[in-house]
């Protein structure tokens, strides 16, 4: 089951699939962001959210942290269960780019109308870890394409052991 | 500004911990040894922490002995064990 803690606006979930060694990120981040207006859009809750200056549970150890920026964060690997990064990546764009055309052009026009009025910037990050010797994956053009056309930026930060 | 955690101090101020990476890139296996992690586990975790702040990968942070995660400024970002958890 999945569980969501909710301190004032702030949202920590808790994962459902054990950790994997690849996932992507979807992050929008502003110090003007409403966490709750890019669920609205997105229509999914995020793996973590807050606003600047609240303070959200970042763990038992960690305890209370102060966002310095707002942040709206979704992981994958609570989502997708694979090792292939392609199928994260296909995930992410769904959320953007999935249903009638009519229904992504308002999601996609919803989304950059957003991320012009307060400031917003959106990025994603796709983490991979292999084995020795193991060649890193390769992103789809059709991915990049996608998720640039949003905008947003993409990093990579694969190593192996 | 960014708030700061009571915690980082109080433990700072102890003096009961020490860094084991303040260095840019991913950290070595000598590090995910200290924390008796799994490098990848370790990998991911800071992963996650950066991309919850708001931070790129590039990014410089300290990993302390106790799994704390402070940036530049030695502001708590989060703890590797909250992540793996």
């Amino acid at each position: 089951m999945n569980t969501v803690l909710s301190l004032a606006t702030s949202t920590t979930r808790s994962r459902k699939i054990a950790p994997q060694k690849v996932f992507a990120t979807l992050r929008f981040s502003g110090d003007r962001l409403d966490p709750d207006r890019i669920s609205d859009i997105l229509r999914v809750q995020p793996t973590k959210s807050y606003r600047k200056g609240e303070r959200y549970f970042a763990g038992p150890r960690a305890g209370h942290l102060a966002g310095h920026t707002g942040i709206w964060l979704l992981a994958t690997d609570d989502f997708v269960a694979s090792a292939d990064l392609n199928r994260h990546l296909g995930y992410l764009t769904s959320l953007i780019f999935r249903g009638a055309a009519d229904h992504n052009k308002d999601r996609l026009a919803g989304l950059r109308e957003l991320m012009a009025r307060d400031g917003i910037t959106a990025h994603v990050s796709c983490f991979w870890h292999g084995e020795p010797g193991e060649q890193p994956p390769s992103i789809l053009p059709e991915a990049t394409v996608k998720l640039r056309d949003l905008p947003a930026d993409i990093e990579t930060d694969f190593d192996t052991d | 500004m960014r708030g700061k955690d009571a915690r980082y101090f109080h433990v700072a101020e102890a003096g009961m911990t020490s860094i084991i990476w303040s260095n840019p890139g991913n950290p070595t296996n000598e590090v995910s040894r200290a924390l008796g992690v799994e490098r990848w586990q370790l990998r991911r975790a800071l992963h996650r922490i950066k991309q919850g702040q708001g931070l790129a990968g590039a990014d410089r942070v300290t990993i302390w002995n106790d799994g704390s995660v402070t940036d530049e400024h030695g502001i708590v970002l989060g703890n590797v064990y909250d992540e793996i958890s």
